[in-house]
């Protein structure tokens, strides 16, 4: 129970950082905005070929937007020493891990709102409430996985030199089973097909087998912590 | 301070053969070190002579390679954070977002202690360290010396049964360096735990009831209070 309690009031101050400065849900938002904008000259929303490259379209924009929120999870510019008060407090490093991993996703969670709404206007999707409803869905609980990977090898890369190329390069292989289900789910829900628990089930279960790996490797990775 | 001697026997810190590696080198080997109750320690030594690896094992950021350490009687670092409660820790800097005032900065460090720490002592800590008048201040707008004195107010913040300092007096004009060594001389009166890391050999003189010497990732030898004189170092440097 203090343990929640603690991830929740490092998840407060995240928060409040974000909403003081912003970098993060702005940097992910601008840079997928102009992605999506830029592939919509390159690919007449209009053709068929553009409606069945929307899935791959929105979840490559979500995904490179994503990792730029997510590799900055322990290396913003001037608050490099941050963690390692973290891990001078009384807190348990399984607190720090999941503080991190729930700011990061309310983070990328903003950033899907705004960036699924604009993809859908763009691309003159014409679709309900309840299509949006459920990519939205779909996407946030990709977020759970995507920010339990991303948070780890962000702890892992903090300090290499070239960690930012090197977090992409292995953020995105590791992330190809829970992005194979939310891009079969968003195809399912722009065609109206009814979503089968398949995809949802890959998903969760991938969410719960990063979220576990996650935890048992951040505290290896800080064991021996070189500030 | 105690004239020499230990004001208790308990022991607060105990390395027993402790060693850290990376690799090949041996950033600490075979070190042995009992620090007790009521007293104020010294760490000295060359750069790269293992201090800071020490202090790194003693919080628990660091894994011994060999060997074990205790502080205040728990088994570091499979009980860190029961420790680190009783703990204050000065580096070189506020370990703190630094876009945080520095009222926000002593909340932020008041929540990660689970939010048990009064607000007044927070008050009475900044009057305490002449920053009363920058609490609404960012961190990063201090100079080095004020960042010292915020660092210092962190430290102290949960009042610490054990208070690590590493290089206190850096960046401090004359009456930062007289209020760390205030500090420390009060809270070693009343009992509790200074481990004073310094290149300072004057002060460490004035301040510590014993010193530990390292070099080169062992230790040399501990002298008593008394028993050695920083200007006959100083005079063969």
């Amino acid at each position: 129970m203090s343990s929640l309690r603690t991830v929740m009031r490092l998840v407060r101050w995240e928060c409040m950082r974000e909403l003081r400065r912003g970098e993060i849900v702005v940097s992910m938002i601008l840079f997928a905005l102009v992605s999506i904008f830029i592939l919509s000259f390159a690919i007449d929303p209009g053709t068929q070929t553009a409606v069945r490259a929307q899935p791959g379209i929105l979840w490559t924009v979500l995904l490179l937007a994503g990792s730029i929120g997510v590799e900055r999870a322990f290396g913003r510019a001037g608050e490099e020493r941050v963690l390692e008060g973290l891990l001078l407090a009384p807190v348990g490093r399984v607190s720090i891990y999941y503080a991190r991993v729930i700011s990061t996703w309310l983070f990328v969670a903003v950033m899907n709102l705004v960036v699924i709404a604009a993809f859908l206007v763009l691309y003159n999707v014409r679709t309900d409430f309840a299509t949006f409803l459920t990519i939205l869905g779909g996407a946030w609980a990709a977020g759970i996985g995507f920010c339990a990977v991303g948070v780890t090898l962000a702890a892992m890369t903090r300090t290499v030199q070239g960690g930012e190329i090197l977090h992409r390069l292995l953020l995105l292989p590791l992330l190809i089973p829970v992005f194979k289900g939310v891009v079969s789910l968003t195809t399912q829900a722009l065609r109206g097909q009814e979503i089968g628990p398949r995809e949802i089930a890959i998903i969760l279960a991938f969410d719960l087998v990063y979220l576990a790996a996650g935890q048992l490797l951040f505290d290896e990775i800080v064991a021996d912590f070189e500030g | 301070m105690s004239g020499g001697l230990p004001a208790t026997t308990e022991t607060v810190v105990l390395a027993d053969r402790l060693g850290k590696s990376y690799g090949e080198r041996a950033a600490l080997e075979e070190f042995d070190l009992t620090v007790h109750r009521g007293t104020c320690h010294g760490l000295c030594g060359p750069n790269g002579s293992g201090k800071t690896t020490f202090l790194k094992l003693l919080t628990g950021l660091f894994r011994p390679s060999s060997g074990s350490v205790e502080v205040l009687g728990l088994p570091i670092p499979r009980r860190a954070v029961e420790v680190r409660r009783r703990l204050g820790v000065l580096l070189d800097q506020p370990l703190v977002p630094h876009h945080l005032s520095l009222g926000e900065a002593l909340r932020y460090m008041t929540d990660l202690h689970g939010g048990r720490i009064p607000r007044a002592r927070s008050a009475a800590l900044l009057d305490r360290v002449g920053l009363s008048w920058r609490r609404r201040d960012s961190i990063r707008t201090f100079s080095r010396g004020m960042a010292q004195r915020a660092s210092l107010a962190l430290a102290l913040l949960p009042d610490p049964e054990l208070l690590i300092l590493d290089e206190p007096f850096t960046g401090l004009d004359p009456q930062g360096c007289a209020l760390v060594e205030e500090v420390i001389t009060e809270r070693v009166a009343a009992g509790g735990t200074v481990i004073l890391v310094t290149h300072e050999l004057r002060r460490a003189e004035r301040l510590c009831d014993r010193v530990s010497w390292l070099e080169r990732g062992r230790l040399r030898r501990t002298t008593e209070r008394g028993s050695w004189s920083a200007a006959e170092i100083e005079g063969v440097a």
